[in-house]
C-alpha cells in the first residue's frame, strides 16, 4: 500500500535519526512525565524544544499543547469575550471553528482568501472591544496558501489581532521549512500562531507562539493546557531532531516533495480530473458528491493507493474532495505504481 | 431595488462561485452547496443589509432562496415591497 493520505510531507516519520532521538528521550526522561506542565511536565528538554520552535518560526515565546486540536480549541477561551468579534476564513479547520464557537463572540466568516470581503467584515466589526482575524496558512483540503502579509497589514489598519494556524505550512513552506511567517515575510508577527508538530515535523503536539506576555498568560489561563498531561518526552526529543535536520536538509526534501507532487498532479491532469488550484504540495481532486468521493477513495485503496476523502461536514454538500500528499520519502517504484493506478481512474 | 433583488444580491456577494444563477426557486444546500459557515456569512450580510437581527437557528432550516426572502421579510415587515439602497 502506498500512503498518500498521511501528512508526512518530508517523509521524516520514517527517518531513523528521528526515531532514535525519540528513543533517547525515552531513555533519559521516561515514557511519560505523568503530570501537567505546571506540575511535573516541564523538563529542560521541553524548554529546549519550545525555544528551538520559537527560533525556527521566528517568535518570541511558545508553548506546546498535547495536540494542535487542543491548542486551537483552547486558546480562544482564554481571552475572547462574548462582546468580541471573530473574523475567519470560512475554510478554517474545525478545531479553530469549535474554539471560536465556544466563546459566544460574534462570528463573522469571510470568503476564502478574499481580502476585500475580509475588509468589509473588519469595517462591520469596529465597535467590538477586540477583533480577531483567524486563518490557516495552508488550507488542508485545498492546498491554497493565505496571503498572510496582506492580512496582517489589514489587521494593523483596523486594530485587529491576527491568528494563524500553520499546521500544514510548518516544515514545508518558507526557508528551511520555517513556515508561513518566513514564507510571507512577516518578521514581527503581532498575533497568535499555532501549528501541529504532527505533520511535516513528524511528531505530535500543538505549538502556540507569540509575544512572551501572551504565552505566559496562556500557560496559566488555558484549561486545555493547564489540565492536560504534558507532551511525552519522546515527542520533544523527536521534534528537536527534526528541527536540526531541517536546517541542513529541507532544501533537498522539499525539492523531492515538489517533484513527487508534480508527478501525481500530472497523472490526474492527464485523465482530466478536476483539481483544486493548490499553491502548496497538496493535490485535491474535486470529486463532488459523497458517493463519487467514496468510490474514488475505495477504488484507489483496492489498487494499493491510500488517500484521504473529505465529505460533509468537512466540506459543503456536493463539494467532496480526495486529497493526495506525495511525501518526499516515496521511492520510484511507489510513484510509478501511483501514476499507473491514478491513470486508470479515467 | 426590491427586497427580493437585495436578498439575491447579498447571496451572490457571499458565494465563492460567482457563476451560479440565484432565483427564488434555488435550493440553498443542494444548488448553492452552502455549509453552515456559508449560511452564517449570508445571515450576517442580510442583518447588515436590512438592519435586523436574524436567528441562526431559524435560518438553518430554510430550504430555498424564496423561503429565505420570506423569512427576512417577516423580520423586517416595513421592507415589504419598498425600494432600498
Amino acid at each position: 500500500m502506498v500512503n498518500l493520505a498521511a501528512n508526512n510531507y518530508l517523509g521524516l516519520a520514517d527517518d531513523e535519526r528521528v526515531k532514535n532521538a525519540q528513543k533517547r528521550a525515552i531513555d533519559a526522561y521516561g515514557a511519560s512525565l505523568c503530570g501537567t506542565p505546571i506540575a511535573t511536565g516541564t523538563t529542560d528538554l521541553a524548554l529546549a524544544c519550545e525555544a528551538a520552535l520559537n527560533r525556527f518560526v521566528g517568535l518570541e515565546a511558545g508553548m506546546v499543547f498535547p495536540s494542535c486540536y487542543q491548542a486551537n480549541v483552547g486558546v480562544f477561551g482564554a481571552f475572547v469575550t462574548p462582546d468580541d468579534a471573530l473574523l475567519f476564513d470560512h475554510y478554517c479547520h474545525a478545531s479553530l471553528v469549535q474554539g471560536m464557537q465556544s466563546t459566544r463572540a460574534k462570528l463573522r466568516p469571510f470568503l476564502h482568501n478574499d481580502l476585500n470581503h475580509l475588509e468589509k467584515q473588519l469595517k462591520a466589526s469596529q465597535g467590538a472591544p477586540q477583533v480577531f482575524v483567524v486563518v490557516e496558512s495552508v488550507y488542508s483540503t485545498e492546498g491554497s496558501i493565505a496571503p498572510l502579509a496582506e492580512i496582517v497589514a489589514l489587521c494593523q489598519v483596523y486594530d485587529a489581532i491576527p491568528v494563524v494556524d500553520d499546521s500544514h505550512g510548518i516544515g514545508v513552506i518558507g526557508r528551511q521549512g520555517r513556515g508561513i511567517l518566513d514564507h510571507a515575510g512577516v518578521s514581527e508577527f503581532p498575533g497568535i500562531y499555532t501549528a501541529s508538530l504532527g505533520k511535516a515535523l513528524a511528531n505530535a503536539g500543538g505549538y502556540v507562539g507569540g509575544a512572551a506576555t501572551l504565552v505566559e498568560f496562556l500557560k496559566y489561563r488555558t484549561g486545555a493546557y493547564v489540565y492536560s498531561t504534558a507532551l511525552v518526552p519522546s515527542l520533544y526529543g523527536g521534534t528537536l531532531e527534526v528541527l536540526a535536520l531541517l536546517e541542513q536538509e529541507h532544501r533537498g526534501l522539499f525539492a523531492k516533495l515538489q517533484d513527487n507532487t508534480r508527478r501525481i498532479r500530472s497523472a490526474l491532469e492527464k485523465i482530466g480530473l478536476p483539481l483544486a488550484p493548490a499553491g502548496a504540495p497538496i493535490t485535491a481532486i474535486n470529486s463532488g458528491s459523497l458517493e463519487r468521493t467514496a468510490l474514488i477513495t475505495k477504488s484507489l485503496f483496492e489498487k494499493g493507493v491510500f488517500v484521504t476523502p473529505f465529505i460533509p461536514p468537512s466540506v459543503p454538500e456536493n463539494q467532496g474532495k480526495v486529497r493526495l500528499i506525495a511525501g518526499a520519502n516515496l521511492g520510484e517504484a511507489s510513484l510509478a505504481h501511483c501514476e499507473a493506478v491514478l491513470g486508470s481512474l479515467g | 431595488m426590491t427586497i427580493e433583488e437585495r436578498v439575491i444580491r447579498v447571496i451572490h456577494q457571499n458565494l465563492e462561485r460567482k457563476d451560479v444563477e440565484v432565483t427564488l426557486a434555488t435550493r440553498v444546500k443542494a444548488d448553492l452547496a452552502l455549509d453552515s459557515l456559508s449560511v452564517l456569512m449570508i445571515l450576517n450580510a442580510l442583518e447588515e443589509e436590512f438592519s435586523v437581527t436574524l436567528d441562526e437557528a431559524d435560518f438553518v432550516g430554510i430550504e430555498t432562496v424564496g423561503a429565505m426572502i420570506d423569512y427576512v421579510r417577516a423580520q423586517h415587515p416595513e421592507a415589504q415591497g419598498i425600494d432600498g439602497a
